[in-house]
């Protein structure tokens, strides 16, 4: 999978806002890179969601499963998880809702890969990520890197 | 019920800056909101169905004047992991360190704040229940105990809340819905002077210093600067048609509606 991956959110089945922003993202962030983009949908109504969401440009990897009553992040986590220790991404993008930031926070847990948070945009160059950061409560941008290969972004 | 809450201190709100090393400057420093929030839920619960609370912070040696308050407030004791090795840490690196220091420590559940006043990233929690293989409660509006030793959690979400249950040791997230935090006593601020205070250095925790803070940092900082100036606000005059219209394609225009 080497390139840009990032993780969508479904909302009454129709891929959220914030989702098809990632998508935008990760086809821009992949064209400078020179590697592939894809998107992940996990849940019911994931098949259906995927046309809308490829539309904006990237692959989407759709993944339709019942909701089992555990909190969505619960239930995405863990196979993300799975996917990218398989074929890891050189960045995995993750939007910042409320459900984002706790299936961010367990893919840290879960593949120990670094996480930069609050990121308000990211660019790519000499074959890495620029992310840039709203800090102290938007009071301050800052752009920081990963020191390794991969990492995850929060955006 | 032993319950942990982790309390980070933080700079005073509105006084955050980098200083010339790019890290966040940490003069002044109080507890961070947000965990005020799930430590007076912690108190409320302790003193309803016994047990007693932890606090458990990472930060340098000015950190501890910031838990005094928290102590005051009712907890029982403090943990604080402090070696000059930390400062620079990444979230990563946070993460090992509160895991190491929460494996010496036998609790039932863990209460994290939302997110910190300094950070706003709020993947603290959910990483460190991932690495210690515990159920993970997150944005909880109301915590109670379980017959059994489980807990149950209001999870706030957009059209109310969600009521989940798991078995402990848990962690647990909480928000402001929680309620207000008290005010210290004088017996507590008193009393908070002679608790019990542990501190732990990176070899208590056998953690290798090259793989924390600045020297284990998985992410580099490159720049800063001021956000751009906001243009002026848009005001809308007119009739009632007049200005419903032009709000409607405002929000058309930028594909809100």
């Amino acid at each position: 999978m080497a390139g840009i991956l990032a993780v969508g959110e479904l909302a009454d089945g129709r891929p959220t806002r914030l989702t098809l922003e990632l998508a935008t993202l990760a086809r821009q962030l992949a064209e400078a890179a020179g590697s592939t983009a894809s998107v992940v949908l996990l849940g019911s109504g994931a098949g259906g969601a995927a046309s809308e969401v490829a539309a904006h440009g990237p692959s989407v990897r759709a993944i339709e499963s019942a909701d089992d009553g555990a909190p969505v992040a619960m239930q995405v986590a863990p196979v993300v998880a799975a996917l990218i220790a398989k074929d890891p991404p050189d960045l995995l993008l993750i939007g910042a809702s409320p459900d984002g930031k706790d299936i961010a926070g367990l893919l840290v847990g879960l593949t120990d890969l670094p996480i930069l948070v609050n990121g308000s945009g990211a660019s790519w160059s000499d074959g890495k990520a620029t992310v840039e950061m709203s800090t102290f409560g938007g009071r301050l941008v800052t752009q920081s890197q990963f020191t390794g290969d991969r990492g995850i972004v929060l955006v | 019920m032993h319950i942990v809450v982790l309390v980070k201190a933080v700079p005073i709100v509105g006084t955050e800056r980098l200083g010339p090393d790019h890290r966040t400057q940490r003069n002044q420093l109080e507890a961070n909101g947000n965990d005020e929030y799930t430590l007076e839920k912690a108190l409320k619960l302790t003193e309803a169905h016994g047990g007693e609370v932890s606090l458990l912070s990472m930060g340098p040696a000015s950190a501890l004047d910031a838990l005094r308050k928290a102590l005051a407030m009712g907890a029982t004791r403090a943990y604080q992991v402090q070696d000059d090795a930390l400062a620079g840490s990444c979230i990563r690196g946070t993460v090992d360190v509160l895991v190491a220091a929460l494996k010496k420590i036998e609790f039932d559940l863990l209460f994290v704040g939302a997110d910190t006043s300094d950070g706003l990233g709020g993947v603290v929690a959910p990483a460190v229940a991932a690495r210690l293989g515990m159920p993970y409660l997150s944005y909880a509006s109301e915590i109670e105990p379980v017959d059994g030793g489980g807990v149950r959690v209001h999870r706030l979400s957009a059209t109310g809340y969600d009521v989940l249950e798991a078995a402990t040791p848990a962690v647990v997230m909480g928000t402001q819905v929680l309620g207000e935090p008290r005010y210290p006593s004088l017996r507590g601020i008193m009393q908070a002077r002679s608790k019990e205070t542990t501190t732990w250095s990176l070899a208590d925790l056998d953690i290798d210093p090259a793989s924390v803070g600045e020297a284990g940092a998985t992410t580099r900082f490159l720049s800063s600067e001021a956000p751009p100036q906001r243009s002026g606000a848009q005001v809308v005059k007119g009739s009632a048609d007049e200005t419903a219209t032009a709000i409607v394609d405002f929000l058309t225009a930028r594909r809100l509606i």
